[in-house]
């Protein structure tokens, strides 16, 4: 016997586990249920009243705070629910300044889509409060904030940093970050509650330079900052860069740092070298990639044909992917033919290396960056992972905060 | 209470008693007692079951039966259980937890001791309305009497049975009298309510057990256990037993706190307040505080019980009446709830966030005869519909009651 119940959906029996939350059953059978304030990655918040459903135990729920339980018989969709759901939706953007033609994110923007799916006109209105533009990295603009807790609580469950809350109540709520201000506050700038928010109220501060987001590119990337090996994906209009979002993969699972999140634009930096220099009676020239190569490969030719290949070494670094510094001893040991190869990280990771060797029987990890989060005990040496990796640390507050019994040193 | 001490309640009584009780006097009396009883005698679920057999209602407002609530919690395996006392008493017109927190603070700390046993707790929480200075002070004097006399702690009367009792002020905002609100406020959170399920009894204060009833439910429990359920059923009614401390207010000769049998009439309890003040005919009363519904002359003889109300489309509420008469103007206290609601809505969910604002807009709307009352009723409707609590919900009552009977008139 497997726990498996059966539940009846506007009439159609499905098959699922007892207990499995009703909002996300229905979307696993592409059953589209309107809300705002789910988000996959967060507890539940019942705020924004959209995903109203009946079942036979009770007459209106929302979803997304129900549980499947036995013979339960669901109605996803009737004159009522419909009129409520929109009523509601009405109530919402009634308050908000919807001026889509004007935003960066028109198109994008899920208030937009739900306005479409309810067929309820959007209309730009006056801005009724302050915006908060003081955080380097971002804007919280209130008058398109659908209040609906998720970079509250992203910044809570997610990064472990409590920064932001409500202040006020009723209508003259709005975000908060600590006692004040984004610049006042503990933000460190990572940008977690951006990525979560369903509208324009919380936007990178980059998207200010742009009209329209839409059309755009996106390209996944590894983070080059930190050995976290970060995924993200990279927006891209032309050659600029949009904005960056954590992608939701192994190991950052959607999550990102403010190095990764916005300190890439030194990319684009007129000071970044962009072009091989090569220095010529004690200047620098510009030269194109096939005449500095050439002219490495001619010198290193000399030198190993002169004096032998093990007048060669090869240092690489941490900066670089795993994949870039394999294939930099690769081309050290098998074209030069030499193992004077050495990297950074043998200085400053030599004694972990050993100690992880002896100890683990591997000079790596032996688990993977998510499993620190069911870890009973912690040990941290030498390192302060908040700034230096500061997506492993989201990991280790969840591990504390999940687990009582939990403690890292 | 103070007249089911006496157990006679036959008529309406205002309470007069406004003299501070001291902890001699109530152990004269046979002051914890029940206590000392329960704790060498009794099995915890015995307590359960003579309570559920009283069929006490909780006096906050919902009227859920105490003894099953209590039971819930008792079932669950913990190893934290929690006891909160609800003592924030913020619905308008209501002021009868402050005389049980002034006047019978002993009781209620001897009642959260018996609850706490018979549903396995271990710590319990007064959240108190923070403009109720006396009745802190009369608590914290009351707690302190109680830890220096073995009467709270551990090791309570040497029984083996230990409990803590904290004392927590709220902060002048109605939604933290919301039970899982109060609980948000006492992990130190701003107070939102928390969506139901999970209930308290199940998942509370730190997601443990917490069993969390009103002043004057505790009130309730050291008389049931004492004199046992069938004497507390002689009062009141069939499905609302024993008395109800009802807070007077409005246009009678005497307010106050009138405790009556649960089933006693408006007309009852105008009487026992003296009548209309300065001769003035009776118009309506407003029974529940903001979320009640109002009552009109020919409903003067409908019993005020649980039932009753209930089934006549309103409710009893935390048991407050407010009398208006013939000057005095529905319309404008109507205006003055709804401006009450949006100034106390927490702002956590949009029907009740925003419908506030909106429904202050369409009711002056409305007084200009620039609307409907379905208008109105409509989206009262939704909001009694989708709001996460109560507060979004209870206005549809005040709103329904009244305009269905301007209806009838016109
Ligand atoms: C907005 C709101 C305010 C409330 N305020 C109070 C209050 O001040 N005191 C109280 O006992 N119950 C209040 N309640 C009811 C509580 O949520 C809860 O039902 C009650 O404390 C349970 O106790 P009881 O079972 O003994 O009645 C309020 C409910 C709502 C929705
Ligand atoms: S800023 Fe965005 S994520 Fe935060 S409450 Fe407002 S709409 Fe939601
Ligand atoms: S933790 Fe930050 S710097 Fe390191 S890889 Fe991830 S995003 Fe980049
Ligand atoms: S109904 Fe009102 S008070 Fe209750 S949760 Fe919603 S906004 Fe807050």
């Amino acid at each position: 016997m497997d726990n498996k119940i059966y539940v009846k959906v506007d009439g159609k029996l499905y098959r699922t586990a007892k207990g499995t939350n009703l909002l996300e059953f229905l979307k696993s059978v592409n059953i589209n249920i309107p809300t705002l304030c789910y988000h996959a990655k967060l507890s539940k918040t019942a705020a924004c009243r959209l995903c109203l459903v009946k079942t036979n135990k009770n007459n209106i729920i929302t979803a997304c705070t129900q549980e499947i339980t036995e013979n339960m018989e669901v109605i996803t969709s009737d004159e009522e629910i419909e009129y409520l759901r929109r009523s509601v939706f009405e109530l919402l953007v009634d308050e908000l300044n919807t001026d889509c033609d004007t935003c960066q994110l028109d198109g994008l923007c899920e208030l937009q889509q739900l306005a479409k799916q309810f067929d309820v006109k959007l209309h730009k209105k006056s801005n009724k409060y302050k915006q908060d533009t003081s955080s380097p990295v971002l804007t919280y603009n209130p008058n398109k904030c659908v209040k609906c807790f998720r970079c509250i609580k992203a910044c809570d469950e997610i990064e472990g940093k409590g920064v932001l809350n409500f202040a006020y109540r009723g209508q003259d709520m709005y975000v908060v970050a600590g006692l004040e201000s984004w610049a006042s506050s503990e933000c460190d700038g990572c940008g977690e509650c951006v990525q979560v928010c369903p509208t324009a109220a919380l936007i990178e501060k980059n998207l200010l330079n742009f009209d329209k987001v839409i059309p755009f590119e996106k390209h996944v990337t590894t983070c080059i900052f930190c050995g976290v090996g970060c995924q993200m994906d990279v927006w891209l209009k032309g050659k600029e860069i949009l904005k960056v979002e954590g992608a939701d993969e192994i190991p950052n699972h959607g999550s990102l740092c403010v190095k990764g999140r916005f300190g890439i634009d030194g990319l684009l930096n007129d000071d970044r070298l962009k072009t091989p220099l090569i220095k010529e009676n004690g200047e620098f020239r510009e030269a194109s990639w096939d005449e500095a190569l050439n002219l490495i490969a001619k010198k290193l030719t000399y030198i190993k044909e002169k004096y032998g290949s093990d007048a060669i070494c090869g240092l690489s670094s941490a900066k670089c992917t795993n994949e870039e510094n394999y294939i930099f001893q690769k081309f050290i040991r098998a074209v030069i033919g030499t193992n004077n190869i050495d990297h950074c990280a043998r200085l400053c990771h030599a004694s972990t290396v050993t100690g992880l060797i002896m100890s683990f029987g591997s000079g790596a990890m032996t688990n993977s960056i998510s499993e620190l989060e069911k870890a009973d005990a912690i040990l941290i040496t030498g390192s302060n992972i908040t700034e230096a990796h500061p997506v492993i640390a989201t990991f280790i507050k969840k591990a504390i905060k999940n687990n009582n019994e939990t403690t890292a040193q | 209470m103070e007249a089911m001490a006496h157990k006679n309640l036959k008529e309406p009584i205002i309470i007069t008693t406004y003299q501070t009780q001291c902890l001699e006097d109530y152990i004269n009396d046979g002051g914890y007692e029940t206590l000392k009883n329960v704790l060498t005698k009794y099995k915890p679920n015995e307590i359960i079951e003579q309570i559920k057999a009283s069929e006490l209602l909780g006096r906050g407002g919902a009227a859920f039966p105490t003894g099953i609530k209590w039971d819930f919690t008792a079932q669950i395996k913990a190893d934290h259980k929690f006891v909160v006392c609800n003592a924030d008493e913020g619905e308008p017109g209501t002021f009868k937890d402050r005389w049980i927190l002034e006047h019978k603070s002993y009781s209620l700390i001897e009642a959260m001791s018996l609850c706490a046993y018979s549903v396995g707790g271990d710590k319990g929480y007064i959240y108190i309305r923070g403009e109720y200075t006396e009745s802190i002070n009369s608590i914290r004097k009351a707690l302190k009497e109680a830890y220096d006399n073995g009467f709270l702690g551990e090791n309570i009367l040497k029984s083996g049975f230990s409990f803590n009792i904290e004392l927590r002020r709220g902060d002048g905002s109605y939604v933290c009298g919301e039970e899982t609100a109060l609980i948000e406020s006492i992990e130190g959170k701003r107070a939102f309510p928390r969506f139901k399920p999970p209930f308290p009894g199940i998942k509370g204060l730190w997601g443990y057990p917490t069993v969390i009833n009103n002043v004057e439910t505790f009130a309730n429990i050291v008389p049931i256990i004492k004199n046992g359920a069938d004497w507390f059923k002689n009062y009141g009614t069939e499905h609302s037993s024993g008395t109800k401390l009802y807070s007077i207010s409005g246009s009678v000769n005497k307010s106050g706190i009138i405790e009556a049998n649960l089933g006693v009439t408006l007309k009852e309890l105008l009487d026992a307040a003296q009548g209309m003040k300065n001769s003035k005919t009776f118009k309506c009363a407003l029974i529940g505080g903001a979320s009640g519904g109002f009552v009109y002359k020919d409903e003067l003889d409908l019993p005020l019980s649980y039932e009753t109300l209930k089934k006549a489309g309103k409710t009893l509420g935390s048991g407050a009446v407010l009398f208006l008469s013939e000057d005095d103007n529905e319309e404008s206290l109507l205006k003055n709830i709804l401006t009450f609601f949006k100034h106390e809505s927490c702002g956590k969910c949009t029907p009740c966030r925003e419908g506030y604002p909106k429904l202050i807009a369409m009711y002056e709307a409305f007084l200009e005869n620039k609307i409907k009352a379905e208008d109105i009723m409509k989206l009262a409707d939704v909001m009694f519909k989708t709001s996460l609590c109560a507060l979004g919900q209870s206005v549809r009552m005040p709103l329904e009651t009244y305009l269905s009977r301007k209806y009838k008139k016109l």
